[in-house]
């Protein structure tokens, strides 16, 4: 069999597994948009296989043939029921606010197909775009979502996306340069991640060991730190409480530099300078007189050792970071839905308290029998917020039980709490 | 045991003694009853997953360890955990997307609302007449315990010949509140289905039933029910 052969064989094999997939229901948005894009893809590979006359254009056929056929078998990942589709229903709207540009080749207001499944493993947080040029088959991009499988019920630590999407929008044009000089540039004008040397210098000095720094090591641990950044703007005081529990699950020490991100204590020490940075210190954010001492609590949010506090500092001074959040914040007010929406903290409170009865947290009043009863739309990550404070404050909160709530028990109730705000939406639209 | 009327179901609500969250309309709530909306998930029966409903066969789920690296007992347990999970299908159904439930099948839903009873009120849960007029029947488990909160479980039945669209968020049930003379909440506290957030298949037959099972079955199912 000619190689041209074998590859012609293969897209038949690809199209028989993409109407298999149908199978399955995947998506909570129905599985057309991605199969007619496989389709498209696949007819087109097709188009260029036939034309392909020489070893350079099969390879080319070749990539993109084997690119499509784990496109199709992430169909047969994703069908449903594997990740909570509240959650998912708001990411997708979050990322396709952000990504609305230039995501179909012959129509630019066109957004990207959003595909999720899950994965095996804690950190198993990801967004993956197609790159502009990645594949030539392409005609509309598709963005895919992982959700940890284990964690899919942990919507509590999901705010942990906003990261993800701040990797992710870099390969927006429209993001990308504001992003390299606002907030990566600015991280490495001083400090440790200046240039090569001074990384060595700063890895001798906490670990007595000589370990080089590659040249792409700054690159990446800026990266980190501005995405760090970006999701705290996007998902607020929640982001850094998912951050910190899951880095803290992760690696238990927070010591660990790694060649693609920088030791966890450190940007756990950030995460607590930012808090301040932002006013997320203040109590009043989150003051009820049923429960003083929970307020206090919630704005002492992270609180990092000082020989933590300083490698940040080493890392990122606090003029930096104040320059990188001053740009990300006027990237993202400019986006529909981007920047967190600080919730009034009387909606904050009556969320709280509907979770210390154990009633999912949402905007929906207690009956509706005057004209002035109405219910609420409350973002969804101001239920995210209210999760994390009864948590964070659970043991100066007065339970309506005596058998308090487990993180799952908040982070299922907070879920429930989307999906009657969703329901709240749908009525009030 | 009397029934709530409109303005005692509005003066629980208000009070926060009972909850059903969220009221989407001031219409949900009618003279002696509060409308249930179809939630977004839905459990199916496999068929082909069992090949009969058996109450010997279902063992509630142990956390208990395995002492000792029996086969046979390693063998009975992918055996029984394999027969549980594969009693259902779940499919989750979002707004605005159809559940369509055939003739003779049943199908387990979740309510939209989450409800609270408070330990001096029952519930008993029923189908409204327009839907049952179509065939659908709602709620063969009709009674909510004092004190129970979570997500109603609703099991529906087409009983008519044509099949039935559904779609999230339509009220296809009702609940009634009813007095109880005393407050029982905390005594039968830690029911099998108490905070369910979803439906979920349940223990058939009770450790206290077994005795009128066959006596092969009890004592297969006293074993399956130890680990």
């Amino acid at each position: 069999m000619s190689p041209k052969q074998f590859l012609e064989d293969e897209l038949r094999n690809i199209r028989e597994a993409l109407d298999d997939a149908l199978r399955f229901d995947y998506g909570a948005s129905g599985s057309a948009g991605f199969y007619v894009e496989c389709l498209l893809r696949h007819q087109a590979i097709e188009d260029g296989l036939k034309a392909a006359s020489d070893a350079n254009a099969l390879y080319n056929s070749s990539t993109e043939i084997s690119y499509l056929a784990k496109l199709v078998h992430k169909i047969e990942r994703s069908h449903e029921a594997e990740f909570s589709w509240q959650f998912y229903h708001h990411i997708r709207e979050l990322t396709e606010s952000l990504f609305k540009e230039s995501a179909h080749r012959h129509d630019p207001k066109k957004v990207p197909i959003i595909h999720v499944f899950a994965e095996g493993g804690l950190g198993e947080y990801k967004i993956h775009v197609e790159e502009d040029g990645e594949h030539t088959a392409v005609q509309t991009q598709i963005l895919t979502v992982v959700f940890p499988r284990t964690l899919k019920r942990h919507v509590l630590l999901h705010a942990i996306f906003g990261h993800e999407i701040g990797h992710a929008i870099r390969l927006r044009a429209q993001f990308a340069k504001q992003l390299k000089e606002g907030v990566t540039d600015r991280i490495r004008s001083s400090g440790a991640l200046a240039s090569e040397s001074k990384l060595d210098a700063w890895i001798a000095k906490h670990y007595q060991r000589a370990e080089p720094a590659a040249a792409q090591t700054l690159e990446y641990w800026a990266d980190e730190i501005g995405c760090d950044i970006f999701g705290a703007l996007c998902f607020g005081p929640s982001f850094c409480l998912a951050l910190e529990s899951l880095l803290n699950a992760v690696d238990p020490t927070q010591l660990e530099p790694g060649r693609e991100h920088p030791p966890g204590a450190a940007r756990i020490a950030i995460m607590a300078r930012l808090w301040k940075a932002c006013g997320w210190d203040e109590p009043k954010l989150y003051a009820h007189k049923a429960f003083p001492k929970a307020a206090k609590a919630m704005a002492a949010g992270i609180r990092p050792s000082a020989q933590h506090d300083k490698w940040s500092r080493e890392l990122v001074n606090d003029v930096q970071l104040n320059d990188a959040i001053a740009s990300i914040r006027t990237m993202l007010s400019r986006t529909t839905i981007g920047l967190f929406p600080q919730p009034k903290s009387e909606d904050l409170q009556s969320m709280v308290e509907r979770l210390l009865r154990w009633v999912p947290p949402s905007g929906a009043r207690d009956v509706l029998t005057k004209p002035s009863q109405r219910n609420s739309t409350f973002d969804f990550r101001s239920i995210l917020l209210a999760g994390w404070y009864a948590w964070r404050c659970r043991d100066e909160l007065d339970w309506s039980t005596q058998h308090r709530p487990t993180f799952l028990d908040l982070s299922q109730l907070c879920e429930v709490g989307m999906l009657h705000q969703h329901a709240i939406r749908i009525v009030t639209a | 045991m009397s029934a709530l009327g409109h303005e005692e179901l509005v003066a629980a609500l208000e009070k926060r003694d009972l909850v059903v969250t969220p009221i989407l309309s001031a219409k949900q709530i009618g003279p002696s009853t509060i409308d249930l909306r179809m939630g977004t998930v839905a459990l199916m029966v496999r068929a082909r997953g069992i090949e009969s409903v058996d109450p010997g066969s279902y063992p509630a789920r142990t956390d208990k360890r395995i002492d000792a690296f029996h086969s046979d007992e390693l063998i009975d347990l992918h055996q029984s955990t394999r027969e549980r999970r594969q009693r259902f299908d779940r499919l989750d159904v979002p707004f605005h997307r159809k559940f369509l439930l055939h003739p003779g099948s049943l199908a387990l839903v979740p309510t939209l609302e989450w409800v609270a009873i408070p330990p001096n009120l029952q519930g008993v849960v029923t189908a409204r007449s327009t839907w049952a007029r179509e065939g659908l029947s709602i709620a063969t488990a009709t009674i909510v315990n004092p004190g129970y909160r979570g997500a109603v479980t609703l099991e529906l039945a087409n009983l008519g010949h044509v099949p039935i669209k559904l779609y999230p968020g339509l009220r296809i049930a009702q609940l009634a509140l009813y007095r109880i003379g005393e407050s029982v909440a905390e005594k039968f506290r830690g029911s099998q289905f108490d905070s369910d957030i979803e439906p979920k298949a349940g223990v058939l037959a009770k450790d206290e039933e077994l005795q009128f099972l066959p006596r092969e079955k009890v004592a297969e199912s006293r074993k399956k029910r130890a680990r």
